[in-house]
């Protein structure tokens, strides 16, 4: 079933979008969370793994460094980060999505703590609409009714194209995007850490070594 | 709901021709024929009306069962009329009026890709 934060956002769009198609709104909608999910990392998963040590290099036996994480929603756009039962963070890769490489053999058999930004994938729910987190809509979504409104405008030969608009609720959608991504980094907290040490003195450091 | 099956359209079609005494002017299987070129145009025009047909033939009506449903948005169901109308106002026979035939075939094609009309 639709959820009411859901129906609001098609509502809104059938009203300001005249002559647009359920089939056709459903499209840009997939596609305008796929990009809005890449763009901020704001949909997140901890996906716990049990590694295994090996004695192999890893150009000999990639498979032994190689873990496969399947995240119970969505479809992992990219791996964040990786720590280990003492939650001390292990260099990791991801070449392949869904594959997460470490760079080095554990010591000992034990799990491993991944975490992997999400994005929207197949299928969809039964009404047709991308299935994700119900907050991130909840609180994002007079920024995703101008990014579909954009997209949907930006269409060619519609009743409802229109380049100017288009390029207007575009415009608003990535201001949105922009600051999504900054609350992700900050996991939502208000002015959180928005202190940063001086770059100056990083560089100075950085140049007496 | 209006227009639902092919026998709606063809209804419909025939009021705004002054056709609907038989026998008709214009061949039920003619305006039939009408109905899936329009289906064709608006393949063309409107490739999201016809979405669910991206991986499969179009639909295409013989007239044998005038009950089936012509699988396009209500929202677009009228400009179809139009369209029949025009196909068969353009014959030429004595009634043909190339104006008029213009003008529903110019409506049809206004009223999948403007708002206005």
């Amino acid at each position: 079933m639709t959820s009411v934060d859901m129906t609001r956002l098609i509502n809104h769009a059938k009203i300001r979008l005249p002559g647009a198609l359920d089939a056709a709104i459903q499209m840009e909608l997939f596609a305008l969370m796929n990009e809005f999910f890449q763009s901020t990392n704001i949909w997140f998963q901890d996906i716990a793994f049990a590694v295994t040590p090996t004695s192999d290099a890893y150009i000999d036996n990639p498979a032994a460094y190689t873990y496969t994480l399947t995240p119970t929603l969505g479809s992992i756009s990219r791996l964040v980060g990786v720590i280990d039962s003492a939650a001390i963070p292990q260099r990791a890769y991801m070449p392949i999505l869904g594959s997460v490489v470490l760079a080095n053999s554990p010591n000992i058999s034990s799990t491993y703590t991944a975490r992997v930004s999400l994005t929207v994938t197949d299928p969809v729910t039964v009404d047709g609409y991308p299935d994700f987190p119900a907050w991130i809509l909840n609180k994002y979504g007079n920024d995703l009714l101008e990014g579909l409104l954009g997209r949907m405008m930006s269409q060619i030969a519609k009743p409802y194209s229109s380049p100017q608009m288009a390029i207007f609720h575009t415009k608003n959608f990535k201001q949105a995007v922009n600051q999504a991504r900054a609350e992700a980094m900050h996991q939502n907290v208000y002015r959180g850490q928005n202190w940063r040490f001086p770059q100056t003195f990083a560089n100075s450091r950085h140049q007496r070594r | 709901m209006a227009l639902d099956t092919v026998q709606d359209y063809i209804d419909r079609a025939r009021v705004l021709l002054l056709d609907q005494v038989d026998p008709y002017r214009y061949p039920t299987l003619d305006l039939v024929e009408a109905l899936n070129l329009g289906i064709l145009e608006a393949r063309r025009l409107r490739p999201d009306l016809l979405k669910a047909y991206f991986d499969t033939t179009l639909p295409d009506f013989d007239g044998s069962n005038m009950t089936l449903t012509v699988p396009i948005d209500p929202m677009y169901r009228v400009a179809f009329v139009y369209y029949i109308c025009g196909q068969a106002q353009l014959r030429d026979d004595e009634n043909t009026q190339d104006s008029r035939a213009a003008a529903f075939l110019n409506k049809f094609v206004a009223q999948l890709t403007t708002i206005q009309a």
